[in-house]
């Protein structure tokens, strides 16, 4: 099993390899489709039956009204969700004046290609974890997705 | 729940209460809230129950039959005064209704035919009467065209970026092209998936289908770029570039420069042998040539190849590399100097062309994309090195192994044919046998015994005579091992119910060298190199309590629930669950499709003072 495992392992890594390393095989997609074609694998034998999952394809409750039951759920409450955009709030105002020196900083570090993760360091003292994330999108953008 | 409700109203807010909205989630979603929610106005939630019933296929079918139905309003015509930038809506339905009537498009029914300029020319005509409709326009158009999956989504979006943040004032309309299918007759219309920038009021974007497959552009593209041209043209706001994009099918693809102000031809490195590129129409045309990918292999040969096709298209041989409007670009990546070059010598290029007054504000210095590359080229195929190393490695135990094979049996002969007294003083085991010692009749073996032994590796040869003492150690009844300079004790044997010792560790049996050798190689005691069996030699006695896992509404709730697991257990062990908003780096807001899922499903933690709160009371800095 080991040795099956390992061998598989390899396999891979030389298929990866003939796709151009990592960052290749990720243009084609190579990596996202194997994962892709197995699911769709699984999600058709499930379907067809040939992979009988009990309760999902295969015994079946008879009477699904029955378990519909009320489940508590852990859901936050309203007034968390006030209380939490009111300490943000607080927490804007509160390091308003050191705020738009700090993302100066950081942009400049983003632009000069300098180390970020320095600045991010003291970043996180003053700003707030979307404000950091709106200025780094703003320089740089956001992840494109490849189809 | 929160955030469909919000998405409805937007919709309808927005007049486009006719968008069909599905969802679907793995059971998350519960059976009254489906009904609430298709109450409201969701066409359909998947939920597991018709996954069984109706299978991916049947789901798909579903969607497709429920989204089919004639879009635009009874009797839609554009109207000249209701073109205007606020008025998203009424454009997107003009370009829809330009799209459907054109001559040549499938979807047009045949007593309606209109020719598109004449089409829209009419519209026009009716506030407009004394004006010819090109001329009135001054909206520059750039088209962007070049074979597929060249990056040239990619490529606008950047330029698009650039502009939005260089002209805050202006506003931008995109055409995306893509082939229709001859075969289904349907388009991907994928580009808006790969734009970003888009996302801003001052962006209008729209997918177009080619409807006819052998061609790059659109018949409807000319009336549509022509529409947006006229927007605004009535008072109120119109476009200041409009950015057209073609789908790049083909080699011979022109068409685009006939009806763009300016045109840019986008490509790779990898466009096949020099003489490919005397095929290219565009290169003749193209008022600027962009080599994306430029940190592909032979990027500066293909600049070079592109160069020369260019100097001879144009019949201008004394261009420079500088002089020429051609660009290596690596449009997907960030701050790439060669893409702010090319940004800054496009808008040049066309304020120069159409004597546009724009005032810049951008600098660039000449550049083209340097090849610096992720992944420096000595570690590109860095697993299938390590792939190699395994291989070589699995290679030399098994040639070892047959050694030590071999040399097991000579010993044994040899340990026959001294027999065992005279074997008591002779020599160490693995050890080359003392020729000098024993009688004649054996030198030969001893010989060929010392030459195979020779050949073994001197580690092998420790390890294989230490192999059997070794294994005694796992015989007794304590193992004791040193971990972090602290010795461990631990039973060598777990007890069953019936009193029956149990070893942990199944030690081999075999006495063969060769398969000790194979064994040591390849598998050897949990704890040793090449650690098949773990790299620790047991597993730990007295098991750490099971991680604790915690992420629910703000960060006082979850602390609370950290000290709830914690209390009383040995060691602690947190982990958290962050709600969507923090995982997705947004900040907690009123907007409904946040609002929705702060402290849900995880924490919301959005400054570092929520991180003080989440693990006060925990020491985090010892171990």
């Amino acid at each position: 099993m080991t040795d099956l495992v390992e061998e598989a392992v390899l396999t891979e890594f030389d298929r990866i390899t003939e796709r151009g390393g990592v960052l290749g095989a990720m243009e084609t997609m190579y990596q996202r489709n194997k994962i892709q074609e197995e699911s769709l694998y699984y999600e058709t034998l499930k379907h067809s039956g040939e992979l009988p999952i009990m309760g999902v394809n295969t015994f079946l409750n008879p009477n699904p009204a029955e378990t519909d039951t009320e489940i508590e759920l852990a859901r936050s409450t309203e007034e968390e969700k006030t209380m939490q955009i009111h300490d943000l709030e607080n927490f804007h105002k509160f390091h308003s004046k050191e705020r738009d020196s700090m993302m100066e900083r950081l942009r400049e570090a983003a632009l000069k290609n300098g180390n970020i993760f320095e600045i991010l360091m003291e970043s996180v003292q003053v700003c707030s974890l979307g404000q950091i994330t709106q200025q780094l999108y703003q320089i740089g953008g956001q992840y494109r997705r490849n189809m | 729940m929160e955030y469909f409700h919000y998405m409805l109203d937007l919709l309808r807010e927005k007049g486009s209460g006719h968008i069909q909205v599905f969802a679907g989630g793995g059971g998350v979603i519960i059976q009254s809230e489906i009904q609430e929610l298709t109450d409201y106005g969701i066409s359909r939630v998947y939920s597991p129950e018709d996954g069984r019933k109706l299978g991916l296929t049947g789901m798909i079918a579903d969607m497709l039959k429920r989204s089919d139905f004639q879009v635009l309003p009874d009797k839609f015509e554009p109207h000249a005064d209701k073109l205007v930038t606020e008025n998203v809506q009424h454009i997107a339905h003009s370009l829809t209704w330009i799209e459907q009537y054109v001559k040549g498009s499938q979807m047009a029914p045949e007593n309606k035919v209109v020719e598109p300029l004449e089409a829209v020319q009419k519209v026009l005509n009716k506030l407009h009467s004394q004006d010819s409709l090109v001329e009135n326009s001054q909206a520059p158009v750039i088209g962007l065209t070049g074979t597929g999956g060249a990056g040239k989504s990619c490529l606008a979006d950047e330029l698009l970026r650039s502009f939005l943040e260089e002209f805050p004032e202006k506003r931008i309309a995109i055409l995306s092209v893509d082939p229709s299918k001859r075969k289904t007759g349907g388009a991907l219309l994928g580009d808006r998936m790969r734009m970003n920038s888009i996302n801003d009021p001052r962006v209008y974007m729209r997918s177009l289908a080619t409807r006819r497959s052998h061609l790059a552009t659109s018949t409807a593209l000319e009336g549509a770029v022509s529409l947006l041209q006229a927007t605004g043209k009535s008072g109120g706001g119109g476009f200041d570039l409009i950015l057209v994009e073609t789908a790049g099918i083909g080699q011979s693809d022109s068409e685009i420069s006939d009806f763009v102000d300016l045109s840019v031809y986008v490509m790779t490195p990898e466009f096949g042998a020099a003489t490919q590129l005397e095929k290219i129409d565009m290169i003749d045309f193209a008022d600027c040539i962009v080599i994306n990918k430029f940190d592909k292999p032979g990027a500066q040969d293909a600049l070079l190849a592109v160069g020369k096709q260019y100097k001879r298209s144009r019949n201008d041989f004394d261009a420079t590399t500088e002089t020429m409007p051609i660009f290596g670009v690596v449009a997907n990546r960030f701050n790439d100097s060669g893409t702010n070059w090319f940004y800054h010598n496009l808008i040049e290029i066309l304020i120069k062309k159409k004597s546009l007054n724009w005032k810049r504000s951008h600098e660039a210095e000449f550049a083209i994309s340097e090849i610096t590359e992720l992944i420096p080229s000595d570690r590109k195929e860095y697993l299938r090195q390590i792939a190699d190393c395994v291989r070589t490695y699995k290679k030399e135990i098994r040639k070892n192994a047959k050694t030590a094979a071999e040399c097991g049996q000579l010993y044994g002969t040899l340990k026959q044919m001294l027999g065992e007294t005279e074997n008591k003083n002779s020599w160490n085991i693995l050890q080359p046998c003392p020729i000098e010692n024993i009688p004649e009749t054996a030198h030969t073996v001893a010989e060929l015994y010392n030459e195979k032994i020779s050949k073994l590796p001197k580690s092998l040869r420790v390890q294989l005579s230490e192999f059997h003492e070794n294994n005694q150690a796992y015989l007794g009844e304590n193992f004791s091992f040193y971990i972090r300079n602290k010795e461990l004790n631990i039973s060598n044997h777990s007890i069953s119910l019936s009193g029956l010792k149990i070893p942990k560790i199944a030690t081999p049996k075999f006495n063969d060298w060769g398969e000790i050798a194979s064994w040591l190689g390849l598998e050897n005691f949990p704890g040793s190199f090449p650690f098949t069996g773990g790299v620790f030699p047991f597993k730990r006695e007295g098991e750490d309590p099971t991680r604790m896992f915690a992420g629910e509404g703000i960060a006082e709730r979850t602390n609370r629930r950290f000290h709830l697991l914690a209390c009383d257990q040995p060691a602690t062990r947190l982990s958290t669950a962050f709600d969507s908003v923090t995982l997705y780096g947004s900040n907690p807001n009123l907007r409904p499709d946040i609002f929705g899922k702060i402290g849900n499903a995880g924490v919301s933690i959005c400054c570092l003072d929520d991180a003080k709160k989440l693990y006060s009371g925990f020491d985090l800095s010892t171990s």
